[in-house]
């Protein structure tokens, strides 16, 4: 059966001032998918995502959202079905935690009654039911973090219990965020995927990354240099190719995800 | 986590319930300001008279109260409005909250303006709607560095808030400077007038300046209320704000425009009135917290309130000697901004 792609780029080189950061790339996104982000710092994961975003207009080739070309989409639409969470976020303004989290409905006219119960859940996903009241300027790092997810998540939350053709993008969504955190957020990421969401995500554990994705495109100074699924993706040869370390990987006890160990 | 608690209750005096209250509060401090600077000043009108036609005072006190003091009290009001919903923009729009309208060269241009008026007209002349030369000069000023600002930081096609920021700060400068060249050049009449004017009196109030400053005034009330949301969300920043479906760039130009128009006028009409467009916002936001939805009707009532309070003051402290109100809200507003420094890091 054919299945529309929710996201796709085909060819796109991108360009930050002179220098090419992604070299004529393809990829296509299907509702329901993660796909992860690996590759050492600087191999354009961000640039991929910016430019998925429509931040970054590819120099060459195009970038399409549910079949239709990501710059023509009102910014209105876009942040109906597409939230983004960029690697860092500066507030320096007294909002409650709440009043952060309930910004990423304001895209949305669903109505007052909807929009608490959807922040009420992403509140308690990520743990921050009793900070909720807090002001922000006043949270750890990693509260912080978690307040800028919590707001991603509810970005996407839609009327219907379907999220086919909706799509969040995650750039080190769990930077500074403890292991606790980590799990269950990652359960709601998987739930949200079986309701249709797509999900690219870039992380710099490659562990993590391997238990959360479908499939894995790994960077490499700007070229895709391979994009399967985790257990085809995390090999040695690859490690050393592109991280330059000898690596054992091994099968995670649980849920026999690939597990790399640096040698 | 007591300590936590305890600072969020520091912050935010009121509760979310109790705001809508509490505006109707700041309204009701504003009428009673305005009626009490209505009757106070120079010559204390008897309420009695005003309305009892057969008392033989009355003709005066109906002619001092609703045709000298009334105009004067709806200016200062317009104009402590405009710059403190000004204030709120700017900080906004900067995502800082130490910034003011003067942040993009209204206020300097709109000085340079009226320099240039006074030395090269005499400030004699009395141009449409008794609108002086001084004040057409002042708006044209005002109006010009907003835009010589806007387009230096637009170069290249993309917009920078630092960079606004830089040509603002360069372009006031400029318009400093040549101000003294002005100031150096201009007889004792001219230079008298000058410094006069910079710091800032509503003593030229009439019902025709209070037409000419409502249209602004209405037009950026009802532009910062309409952006209430989109002003909240452009506080995690630009790209962040496009993610979440604000067109940042059309919401931006609509707002600068607004408040380099609104401030302009507040300008050629009040002078350079020192502090509100800076302490205002954050006095409504230790009342109302940082969301926009309350901010920025409660700074339009609380500069309109400060601004009729300080002008009443500098007409009667020192009778029959008028103050400009510059001075006044200066002399209150440092102590206040003194105060926010020193609570700590979170502001700076």
């Amino acid at each position: 059966m054919f299945k529309p792609s929710v996201i796709s780029a085909r060819e796109i080189s991108v360009n930050i001032g002179e220098q090419t950061r992604i070299q004529t790339l393809s990829v296509n996104l299907y509702a329901g998918e993660i796909l992860g982000l690996m590759g050492p710092n600087g191999a354009g994961k961000t640039t991929l995502l910016r430019a998925l975003t429509g931040d970054l207009e590819p120099a060459t080739g195009l970038i399409k959202l549910q079949g239709k070309a990501l710059l023509d989409w009102p910014l209105e639409a876009r942040a109906k079905i597409v939230g983004v969470m960029p690697q860092h976020t500066r507030l320096d303004f007294d909002f409650s935690v709440r009043d952060v989290v309930a910004m990423g409905r304001a895209p949305h006219t669903t109505g007052r009654i909807f929009d608490r119960e959807c922040i009420k859940q992403v509140l308690d996903v990520c743990g921050l039911n009793e900070l909720a009241e807090q002001p922000y300027t006043q949270l750890s790092g990693g509260e912080q973090q978690r307040c800028h997810l919590a707001r991603c998540l509810v970005q996407i939350e839609q009327s219907t219990p379907s999220l086919d053709g909706c799509a969040l993008l995650l750039d080190e969504p769990f930077n500074s965020i403890d292991i606790g955190y980590i799990e269950k957020i990652k359960c709601y990421l998987r739930t949200l995927a079986q309701r249709g969401l797509t999900i690219v995500i870039s992380l710099h554990d490659v562990n993590l990354l391997a238990q959360l994705s479908d499939q894995i495109l790994v960077l490499h100074q700007g070229h895709c240099v391979a994009h399967a699924s985790p257990a085809e993706v995390m090999n040695p040869a690859l490690f050393t190719k592109v991280f330059g370390v000898s690596v054992e990987v091994i099968s995670h006890p649980t849920s026999n995800t690939p597990w790399a160990i640096p040698l | 986590m007591p300590t936590r608690l305890g600072s969020r209750l520091d912050t935010v005096w009121i509760t979310k319930q109790t705001q809508p209250a509490t505006l109707l509060i700041l309204l009701t401090l504003l009428l009673i300001a305005s009626i009490a600077a209505l009757l106070t000043g120079t010559f204390d009108v008897d309420i009695n008279a005003l309305f009892d036609t057969a008392e033989p005072k009355h003709n005066n006190a109906w002619i001092i109260v609703v045709d000298l003091r009334l105009p004067r009290v709806l200016l200062a009001g317009l104009v402590g409005a405009i710059l403190a919903i000004g204030g709120v923009v700017m900080q906004a729009l900067f995502r800082n909250p130490l910034a003011d309208p003067s942040l993009i060269g209204v206020t300097a241009g709109a000085s340079l303006g009226a320099s240039l008026a006074i030395v090269l007209f005499s400030a004699t002349g009395v141009g449409i709607m008794s609108l002086t030369t001084v004040s057409i000069g002042a708006f044209a000023g005002g109006l010009a560095a907003t835009y010589l600002v806007y387009r230096l930081a637009k170069r290249g096609g993309e917009f920078s808030v630092s960079t606004m920021l830089l040509a603002g700060i360069a372009v006031t400068a400029l318009a400093g400077s040549v101000g003294n060249l002005m100031d150096f050049f201009a007889d004792n009449a001219a230079l008298r007038q000058i410094s006069l004017w910079r710091m800032g009196g509503l003593d030229s109030a009439n019902f025709e300046r209070v037409a000419v400053v409502t249209g602004p005034a209405v037009v950026l009330l009802a532009a910062a209320i309409h952006h209430r949301k989109a002003l909240n969300v452009m506080l995690l920043g630009d790209s962040q704000a496009r993610y979440l479906g604000i067109n940042v760039t059309r919401v931006r130009t609509g707002l600068i425009i607004a408040v380099a128009i609104a401030v302009s006028t507040s300008v050629a009409m009040g002078g350079t009135i020192a502090f509100i467009g800076l302490i205002i916002p954050h006095m409504a936001r230790l009342l109302f917290g940082p969301s926009h939805r309350r901010l920025i009707p409660a700074a339009a009532l609380l500069g309109a309130c400060l601004l009729i309070c300080a002008d009443t003051i500098a007409r009667t402290i020192l009778t029959p000697v008028e103050l400009p109100a510059g001075i006044i809200t200066a002399l209150l507003g440092v102590p206040f901004f003194l105060y926010l420094l020193n609570r700590g890091a979170k502001y700076v």
